[in-house]
């Protein structure tokens, strides 16, 4: 599911309207109902995006407000930020672009690549 | 392709039934709004100068699940002008009566943008059926009859007290519509409507 897709999804499970979202929330109708439609990309400016996945009823700290984060970055076409800050990650990010970009992209490959990216990243290792 | 007929009668039941399929339309006025993006799932685009292009401020796409609404309507009505909420209301109604009264129709007509499909609907045999239906069927979802007669019992209650020929006045039809219209989000000319098709009070 994308950035536009998720905030329609949790706009329509708190059972609220495009008007009357907006209309709590203060914002407008038609830009928010273009970025539901992908039309628009995501905010880029992070306290807006805090915003938003407040008024959608996300918590700081979740799996879920990290992950309407990443769909944020990824909607506008960018890698998160918090992994850009993380050198050990970037280093091998050409890898892993030569790695989806290749013809032969089977799933022995893609398994290596994930344990590849989990070793750099684990939390464990700083 | 053209609409078939219908009667009155046959409206009102299928407005009827479509209101009885939703828990939160059983006391006016009704959120057809509500129903139409969150019970059938409709997606709603506010568009620019839906009004002042084709003279709409709701409009159905030929897919049925999507409904155009005057950008500018839309912010009135945010802005606190009720009378863009009962036009949009009715609106809203309106396209509900084109999709629960002619969806067939429109799925067999395979349209492919906007444009062709109010081509079709706007052509002289179809026009002024399918408009006429999904008026009919807007007017009675948006005012249930046991309710339209209650009001006018109690209206007609109080008038009696004064002039049992009241029904003879001339401003006195418009006058009881005005007041009998705030509890249904509707305009007095909606209940004027009403009173004539419901029988309560024809016009002559």
């Amino acid at each position: 599911m994308n950035f536009g897709e998720t905030i329609k999804t949790l706009r329509l499970a708190r059972k609220q309207t495009l008007r009357q979202f907006c209309f709590e929330f203060g914002h407008d109708p038609s830009n928010w109902s273009k970025i539901e439609r992908g039309v628009n990309p995501p905010p880029k400016d992070e306290a807006t995006l805090a915003r938003w996945a407040a008024d959608l009823g996300l918590t700081a700290g979740t799996s879920e407000w990290d992950n309407f984060m990443d769909l944020a970055a990824v909607g506008r076409g960018q890698i998160p930020k918090d992994l850009m800050s993380d050198e050990k990650l970037v280093e091998k990010l050409p890898v892993f672009f030569r790695t989806v970009r290749g013809a032969e992209f089977d799933e022995e490959k893609l398994d290596s690549l994930i344990e590849t990216i989990r070793g750099v990243h684990s939390p464990d290792e700083d | 392709m053209k609409i078939d007929y219908r009667s009155n009668d046959d409206i009102h039941a299928w407005a009827d039934d479509f209101r009885g399929m939703f828990s939160n339309a059983s006391a006016p006025p009704i959120d057809v709004i509500y129903i139409a993006e969150i019970e059938l799932g409709l997606e709603i685009i506010p568009t620019p100068h839906l009004f002042s292009k084709i003279g709409m401020d709701a409009a159905l796409a030929p897919n049925l699940e999507t409904v155009y609404v005057d950008e500018e309507s839309y912010l009135k009505w945010e802005a606190g002008q009720r009378w863009i909420e009962k036009r949009l209301r009715f609106s809203f109604a309106h396209e509900l009566g084109h999709r629960v009264l002619h969806e067939d129709l429109i799925k067999e007509s395979k349209f492919q943008t906007l444009e062709d499909f109010k081509r079709w609907a706007g052509s002289p045999e179809n026009y002024q059926r399918a408009e006429y239906q999904a008026n009919e069927f807007a007017g009675r979802l948006l005012v249930p009859i046991d309710l339209l007669k209650e009001e006018y019992d109690r209206y007609q209650a109080e008038a009696d007290k004064f002039d049992s020929n009241w029904r003879g006045i001339e401003c006195i039809r418009e006058h009881m519509a005005k007041k009998i219209a705030p509890r249904f989000g509707v305009n007095h000319q909606v209940i004027e409507v009403r009173f004539d098709h419901e029988g309560i009070w024809p016009v002559n």
